[in-house]
């Protein structure tokens, strides 16, 4: 009996603090559930402290004590349970009215029942008070039960835990009664109903009051579902990216619903345009934006709980997603912030116990940052998007000024042509007034094409397709031939350009030399224009220490008209001019000032107009950084080749191996450069790594790979800027570039020049196959491989011939088999495209000499023929010849692709021999 | 000093140019001009009469002035013709490109008349 005892009262204690814990919450809270669970528990924790008080006083020194009424007062609070019970199920889901009436008078009839009789109450009476509890807790079992399974999550496990302990209460009740009526086995039914009240304790315990770790618990099968895939997924391959992003929304949104149990699960943003709020994935669905629950959300900085959701508390769209299913009572909206403000709300919509939200709060909660998360990367995308949209469109722009330009120079030559031809006499001799008129017809011309330069610089600058080439100059030099050019046309006008040279001599600058004389340029063209006839201009350069360092300073004065005050910064503006009646006066269009200000900017350097006033002349100042040595050094864009360029392909180093092309591959990953290179020397490449972007833009300068393989995500500088880079640099723009990334977004680097895309793993079969086609490519840019056209239809000698040197090979041609093999003698061709009806010697006989000589046994030979092959034709070609293209089926494609795959195959074996084969020197 | 009989081809697609292209050569430079159509025009020349230079616009239908160029530069009969490309392309690029292509210079349209004829008779002396 010691047993059974210590399992009572260790039950007895669970009951009492969970009793203690009920009332203690309802007191803190007041809601309903919150007062329903206190009166289940407290009448729980009522009993079995009257109990105990009775057991434990038998120890005491005073006896057993006898309270009044505790056998009356301990039925009424045990008939409490099954109607408090209830009252639970109905906090949750709705309990049919009758039901709760037929328990409250169940309750009241049977609790005036026990108290009225007299103790020990009727066998009738103890027997009908049984079944009502039995049949009361089982009853709210099923009823737990069955929410349990309507909904997911932490709920469901809440929700089971406390259906389980309705069951184990009515089975701890069934036991209890049944115990004495058992006789022998009393002790077993006994312990068996100790046990089930205790496990049904805990239940409870685990159901209304779960500790923190079982919360989390609890919560995690959920999480994980969500958070596994969508941390190792990244981006599926082949999905558009909006769409991948609308998938990992509406995933979150399924998410949420499977972790609290949610019916629905909604994201609805803020449009920051329109100033209101639309559904996530339905976007012509428009809120209303800052009134309703939605905009207290967003206002507020917390989330909102909603119980008894009534239509007119959400947006119409919201309520019509619904469609003709009723309302969920409650709703958990939790703001979604980015960057610090709310852009939207995540809105669950669920029938939920009260007791049940909070843990659903932080989930939600969780998802809301979860959704935070990738509408930040959507956004950043977005950005990036828009970016390369802008580029591009600066890009056409800047194609279509190219184009423009060209087709307004062709009749502009024209016209400066002819007027130039009629001034110098040479259609004869012209009078004065003729010869006045066609001076206009050569000085409009002129402006014009000024104009035509200027636009075109302009729109340079805009699209950020102006480079620079920039060296150390003096400035003295520069501002001496800048002057020079001008000094005629200032003179015309009577007005005197003057040098003012420095005292000491200055620092070089660092600048584009054409760039600074057209800034320079720009400038003394703008004092003539504002200078009257005998006016005088100086120009000078001096040292000025600047913001950033060392600069030089060129000024350029003029005693023209001067600039007011408020036109000193205007004036660099595009399209300023001084004064809208100087347009007539003065003439352009205003472009000249604002192109100097913009390529002094390009330089890193800077502009300053001053002035004393109107009629006081004026001082332009263009400031350029000093070229200091180690800047000079660290040039991004290699002005010259640097000498080693020079030596290199002049094939002065002995090396043996420096004959195989050379690769150059920039991987930052080791492992992945370590097989790369394994597969490229295999195939018969040199190769040489570069870790990072700068290092590769560096190396394919001073190496000049015949490719390289480029992977896109490098540390320094990602692979799309050193594409780019290399492509706009013209010693490194012929270099076939083949991307070998994870990153998988060919359109993008095929627009920027890429020669082909891999994506990673490597396919080796593939990357020998690209670098084949390229190796065509290399014998083009080089121009060392030469094929020989023997054909004795000049004809189609020239056509062949013509399309083959247009595609870069150095193209030879032989009329008949004997010149042929007289021309494999003298020119040592790469390969060999040859006819086979030919007069005196034939195409057979050519190849047959061709094989019987060591030095020619190698050569690739194309047969092109129009002969029907008998069977004994083909056996002899096949054996000697590598192809053979009829020329009813010549296409120029296939033809140039046999000829560049028969090169690499015939390199790749020639390197095996180390003999070199038939590669021209 | 300059040859008399000295012949300048001019690959030039647009009639006007074409003219005043040609009275550079013959009246400014005072040597002969012959006037090449088009691209293929100019090879055909070239094989005819070995011209002292061509004056090439780059923009031809057909064979382009960059392909002509390709063509002559990389025969070795004809590689030491100097190219001097007149062009109305006018980006830096262009030149490049040109200058790539094997042209030895590069003239942008629209050009001084002095100019043009500096440059003509520089190649002139210079293969004389």
């Amino acid at each position: 009996m010691d047993a059974l005892r210590a399992v009572q009262l260790v039950t007895d204690l669970a009951y009492l603090l969970l009793g203690i814990a009920a009332i203690g919450e309802a007191l803190r809270s007041h809601e309903r559930a919150r007062v329903d669970v206190a009166i289940l528990f407290g009448a729980l924790a009522g009993t079995v402290a009257l109990q105990e008080i009775q057991l434990l006083s038998c120890f005491g020194p005073a006896g057993c004590l006898d309270l009044p009424w505790s056998t009356q007062l301990t039925t009424v609070l045990i008939l409490v349970l099954p109607y408090a019970l209830l009252r639970l199920v109905d906090d949750i889901a709705d309990v049919p009215i009758w039901q709760m009436r037929l328990s409250l008078t169940l309750l009241v009839v049977l609790a005036a029942a026990s108290v009225i009789s007299p103790a020990p109450a009727g066998a009738w009476l103890v027997a009908v008070l049984t079944a009502y509890l039995i049949v009361g807790t089982a009853h709210a079992a099923w009823a737990f039960a069955r929410l349990a399974r309507s909904t997911a999550g932490i709920t469901r496990r809440r929700m089971a835990a406390v259906a389980w302990g309705c069951a184990l209460l009515a089975a701890t009740l069934v036991l209890a009664v049944l115990a004495p009526a058992t006789g022998a086995d009393e002790f077993l039914f006994l312990a068996l109903s100790r046990l089930a009240g205790l496990i049904s304790g805990l239940s409870f315990w685990a159901g209304f009051f779960p500790p923190n770790w079982l919360s989390q618990t609890w919560r995690l099968p959920e999480l994980l579902g969500y958070l596994r895939p969508t941390r190792l997924m990244a981006t599926p391959s082949g999905q558009p990216v909006a769409a991948s992003d609308a998938m990992a929304i509406d995933r979150l949104c399924v998410a949420t619903a499977a972790t609290t149990g949610a019916q629905r699960v909604f994201l609805i943003l803020e449009d920051a345009v329109r100033h209101d709020l639309y559904l996530w994935g339905a976007p012509s669905a428009r809120m209303d934006a800052y009134g309703g629950s939605i905009g207290r959300v967003l206002a507020s900085n917390g989330p909102l709980v909603l119980r008894d959701v009534q239509p007119k508390q959400l947006p119409p769209a919201v309520v019509a997603a619904f469609g003709s299913e009723s309302l969920p009572s409650t709703a958990l909206l939790v703001p979604v912030a980015l960057d610090g403000k709310n852009v939207g709300v995540l809105a669950a919509f669920a029938e939920k116990g009260p007791m049940f939200v909070e843990d659903d709060l932080e989930v939600v909660s969780f998802f809301a940052a979860e959704a935070a998360a990738i509408l930040r990367i959507q956004r950043y995308r977005e950005s990036v998007n828009e970016l390369e949209a802008l580029r591009e469109a600066d890009r056409l722009k800047d194609e279509f000024m190219a184009v423009v330009s060209h087709e307004l120079r062709t009749p502009l030559t024209a016209i400066s042509g002819y007027s130039d031809i009629l001034l110098r006499k040479l259609s004869g001799p012209l009078n004065e007034r003729q010869e006045r008129q066609v001076v206009g017809v050569r000085d409009a011309s002129r402006r014009l094409l000024a104009l035509i330069n200027d636009l075109l610089d302009v729109s340079k600058l805009e699209a950020g397709t102006l480079d620079l080439r920039l060296a150390a100059l003096d400035p003295q030099q520069v501002m001496a031939r800048s002057a020079n050019a001008l000094r005629v046309i200032a003179s015309s006008k009577g007005i005197s350009i003057e040098e003012r040279q420095s005292d000491t001599k200055l620092p070089p600058v660092l600048a584009d030399d054409e760039r600074l004389q057209q800034i320079l340029t720009n400038l003394l063209t703008n004092a003539i224009k504002f200078t009257p006839q005998g006016g005088s201009i100086w120009l000078a350069a001096r040292v000025n220490d600047g913001p950033n360092g060392r600069e030089i300073a060129f000024l350029v004065h003029d005693t023209g008209i001067g600039l007011a005050p408020g036109q000193v910064t205007r004036v660099w503006d595009r399209f300023y001019q001084a004064e809208s009646s100087s347009t007539r006066r003065f003439g352009g269009a205003g472009l000249g000032l604002s192109i100097v200000r913009r390529l002094a900017e390009l330089h890193g350097g800077r502009v300053e107009a001053s002035s004393a006033g109107i009629d006081q002349g004026s001082t332009f100042t263009l400031y350029l950084p000093v070229a200091v040595d180690a800047q000079a050094a660290a040039l991004p864009v290699g002005v010259a080749p640097p000498p080693v360029d020079v030596a290199l392909p002049g094939g002065v180093t002995a090396d043996v191996d420096s004959d195989l092309p050379l690769v150059l591959v920039v991987e930052d990953d080791a492992h992945i450069a370590t097989v790369l290179r394994t597969y490229l020397e295999a195939d018969g490449y040199r190769v040489e790594h570069a870790d990072d972007g700068h290092e590769a833009l560096q190396l394919a300068r001073s190496l000049q790979p015949f490719a390289i393989t480029l992977d896109i995500s490098l540390p320094k500088l990602d692979g799309w800027s050193v594409l780019n880079a290399l492509k706009r640099e013209p010693a490194t723009a012929e270099i076939p570039v083949v991307i070998v990334s994870i990153v998988d977004n060919r359109n993008f680097g095929m627009v920027l020049g890429a020669t082909e895309y891999l994506v990673k793993p490597i396919d080796h079969e593939r990357l020998r196959t690209v670098l084949a086609g390229l190796d065509g490519l290399r014998a083009e840019r080089d121009g060392s491989s030469s094929v020989l056209v023997v054909d004795d239809d000049p004809a189609l000698r020239d056509v062949l011939g013509s399309l083959l040197s247009e595609d870069g090979w150095r193209v030879t041609t032989a009329g008949d088999g004997a010149a042929a093999l007289a021309a494999v003698e003298q020119e040592k061709p790469t390969a060999m495209v040859l006819d086979l009806m030919m007069p005196r010697v034939d195409g057979f006989e050519v190849l047959q000499t061709l094989r019987s000589h060591a030095t020619t046994r190698d050569l690739p030979v194309i047969v092109v023929t129009a002969k029907d092959l008998t069977d004994e034709d083909r056996d002899r070609l096949a054996r000697s010849a590598e192809r053979v293209i009829l020329k009813q089926a010549l296409r120029v494609d296939d033809l140039r692709q046999e000829i560049r795959g028969l090169l690499s195959a015939h390199r790749a074996r020639g390197n095996g021999q180390q003999n070199g084969g038939a590669a021209a020197p | 000093m300059i040859p008399e009989n000295a012949l300048v081809l001019i690959g030039e697609d647009e009639p006007d140019n074409q003219i005043i292209l040609q009275t550079v050569v013959e009246s400014l430079v005072g040597v002969r001009a012959e006037v090449a159509g088009d691209g293929l025009a100019v090879l055909a020349s070239v094989g005819r009469e070995r011209p002292r230079m061509i004056l090439l616009d780059l923009m031809m239908p057909g064979l382009d002035g960059f392909q002509v160029t390709r063509q002559l530069k990389s025969d070795p009969a004809t590689a030491g013709i100097p190219i001097v490309a007149v062009s109305a392309m006018a980006r830096p690029d262009d030149r490049e490109a040109a200058l790539a292509a094997g042209c030895d210079e590069f003239v942008r349209k629209p050009f001084e008349l002095d100019d043009l004829e500096a440059v003509i008779r520089g190649y002139l002396e210079e293969v004389s």
